[in-house]
């Protein structure tokens, strides 16, 4: 089946986001942020944690409505603090704004393998091989670093510690073993692309709108014959 | 074919000291040689200066000569037509493992050196198919066991088929299934006619198909006979401890993430004692343990009786919280005072201001050994403790765990090393199946030595 290029999804999703930044109709943003939504919801729970993300930001959001923008007339009382129409709008502007870029983002990681977007940023957007490498090396390294974060937090709950970093100091103790670990995969990463001839790397640019039968299928057809 | 001559190399070019002194070894064209030696003595440096890395990625110095099929890799000209003709295999495939899906890291090396995005693909599926990878191709790499990482390795380093292949400890972190499937594969290259240095402190593993030995000590190198150099591990007579009383006892528990991957009928550990729970990469030891410390929930209903308890996990550097040896000390001096504790780590007074981070790899997993019994004196769960260590390095760990047992510490350790079956555990459970069984240490050791290749008369 085919589908749209990664970097014809990526300007896509780059403009998604910038008009989330740019545009300030409400009609427009609601319409605008469902598509998104509307074409990753049977998938939706890969990147729920997009979605719980931005739930704890519109508790922000709302603050920052209720303080900045609580102007026109009162709707309704919470704990005694007038809301009014002003905060309203702005609190579902600014969350459908969020829910755009949060939608625009989810549909461009559901729909590409790592390893298909880290090709089409350098293969036809031409980006430098130095970050496409980053972008490639960052998909691998997530989980590794997830599950270092999941043992740190483990044995800090041993010894009796807070879960989650609150102080510079409960930071600091976390982000040692984290990066002193991160640091030595990186190094030893270097040396093996390096081994693999990544200073001789010349990939040739080629922009593509579709791929018809999918990446892999598209460039194997004839080699694997 | 490799030819080394007086090769001499540094780290850095102030007054460092040289971790090879002039060594020199030469490996024919389609032989296998072996190069073995302590923790620290070098392997994994010769491999740097060998391969041009160190001089010109390190800035270490290298001198000497190093020829490769008529290349310098230690001449700038050299050092960049070197991945055309290498392939190196390193110790950790998480570490060197670049690309997030497997297709994508062959596929990488290939383009790197020149190939079309069409025959890379091509070639890539071509030879994880053969590796027995293809149906796990487009698959997020951390989704792979670690045998499957390590043929990944291998399959990434020969892909373009390089006249030389170095493997750096690929046994390393292996269960014996896995160490006989690398062996396999260095069979099949060696038949395929590739040369290929395999540096490795369990030489025995390769015996069947090595052509030479190397040893490398105080930085020379120098050539040892086959038979010696490559002796299996030997049967010896264990001491028995004395055993206290119950601190772990577990009955019908299933361990799992939410799915059952363990079932255990009964398990016990008693005071002083060293218990091993023995399974393939993957076979859920982990989560047993994990399980037993409360991190995570058993499958269904199960019943574990335990005294207070600490899990060390494989890295000992996820343990430590505190900026200072001595605070880390006096922090964990829960169950037993500083003063013992302090006086059980040898380096105490030279390490009390230190960093734990600055210690050395023995000294940190020393410390994190302390702090476990610090917070516990009857039950310390480890995982997987003998990961990456030489014969030097697994005496250090069986002092200081054999210490902790005779202070009175119940020991339950995740393991697939059949050296700490050997020399350490009193009594063994094994994976078989989805179930834990108990066996004899030394029977299971035996088994598991034969299941990767080792022969014993």
């Amino acid at each position: 089946m085919s589908k749209l290029s990664v970097s014809v999804a990526f300007i896509i999703t780059l403009t998604l986001t910038s008009l989330a930044f740019i545009l300030d109709d409400l009609l427009a943003l609601a319409f605008l942020s469902t598509l998104p939504l509307a074409l990753t919801i049977k998938n939706i729970k890969k990147v729920k944690w997009v979605y719980l993300l931005l739930l704890i930001s519109l508790v922000g959001v709302l603050v920052n409505a209720l303080m900045f923008s609580n102007k026109g007339a009162i709707l309704f009382l919470v704990f005694g603090l007038p809301v009014r129409w002003g905060a309203l709008i702005a609190f579902f502007k600014v969350s459908l704004k969020l829910l755009l870029i949060a939608g625009a983002g989810s549909w461009f990681i559901l729909s590409y393998s790592p390893f298909e977007v880290a090709r089409g940023l350098e293969r036809e957007l031409g980006l430098p091989k130095g970050v496409s490498f980053s972008v490639a090396y960052a998909f691998r390294l997530m989980p590794l670093l997830a599950r270092d974060f999941k043992e740190i937090q483990d044995m800090r709950v041993q010894r009796g510690r807070r879960k989650i970093p609150l102080t510079p100091m409960d930071l600091a103790s976390m982000l040692t073993p984290l990066l002193r670990v991160g640091y030595e995969r990186a190094f030893w990463a270097g040396v093996a692309v390096e081994l693999k001839g990544f200073r001789l790397r010349r990939v040739k640019h080629e922009f593509k709108l579709f791929y018809r039968n999918g990446y892999l299928q598209d460039f194997s057809a004839d080699g694997a014959r | 074919m490799l030819r080394v001559r007086g090769l001499r190399a540094r780290y850095s070019d102030g007054p460092g000291r040289e971790v090879i002194e002039g060594a020199s070894l030469e490996v024919g064209d389609g032989e296998v040689a072996l190069l073995t030696g302590a923790s620290g003595s070098g392997k994994t440096t010769i491999i740097l200066a060998v391969t041009g890395v160190l001089k010109f990625l390190m800035n270490g110095v290298v001198s000497g000569v190093v020829e490769l099929d008529g290349l310098n890799p230690l001449s700038l000209e050299g050092f960049s037509k070197l991945p055309a003709e290498v392939g190196v295999v390193l110790q950790d495939p998480d570490k060197q493992i670049a690309m997030p899906t497997p297709i994508g890291e062959l596929v990488f090396t290939l383009e790197n050196l020149g190939y079309s995005t069409r025959d890379a693909v091509g070639r890539s599926i071509s030879l994880l198919n053969r590796f027995g990878l293809a149906s796990k191709a487009s698959q997020h790499v951390d989704d792979l066991s670690l045998g499957e990482k390590r043929k990944l390795t291998i399959a990434s380093a020969i892909i373009h088929q390089p006249s030389l292949v170095i493997l750096d400890e690929p046994t390393a972190s292996l269960d014996p299934w896995s160490t006989r499937t690398v062996v396999e594969l260095v069979s099949s290259m060696k038949k395929s006619g590739s040369t290929i240095l395999v540096v490795e402190h369990k030489p025995f593993y390769f015996k069947s198909v090595a052509d030479k030995i190397f040893t490398l000590e105080n930085g020379r190198v120098e050539r040892i006979d086959l038979d010696t150099g490559s002796s299996h591990p030997r049967v010896g007579e264990k001491k028995r401890r004395s055993v206290g009383g119950i601190v772990l006892r577990v009955e019908n528990l299933v361990a799992g993430y939410g799915e059952p991957i363990l079932t255990v009928d009964e398990l016990h550990v008693g005071g002083g004692e060293v218990v091993a729970v023995v399974g393939p990469n993957g076979s859920g030891k982990t989560t047993l343990l994990k399980t037993i410390a409360g991190f995570i929930k058993p499958v269904g209903q199960g019943r574990i009786e335990k005294a207070s308890c600490f899990y060390l996990p494989q890295h000992p550097d996820f343990t430590f919280i505190s900026t200072t040896v001595e605070r880390e000390l006096r922090d964990a001096a829960r169950s037993v005072g500083f003063s013992e504790l302090a006086s059980l780590f040898p380096w105490f007074e030279q390490a009390r201001r230190a960093n734990p981070f600055t210690l050395s790899h023995g000294q940190r997993r020393w410390l994190a050994n302390l702090i476990a019994y610090g917070y516990s004196r009857k039950l310390i769960l480890m995982d997987e403790p003998s990961t990456g260590l030489d014969d030097n390095m697994l005496r250090e760990l069986e002092r200081i765990v054999g210490l902790l047992a005779s202070r009175g510490a119940g020991i339950l350790v995740s393991t697939h090393d059949p050296r700490l079956l050997m020399d350490l555990a009193d009594r063994a459970y094994s994976v078989e199946g989805d179930r834990l069984v108990e066996r004899d240490p030394v029977d299971l050791a035996i088994e598991m030595y034969r299941v990767a290749g080792v022969r014993f008369e």
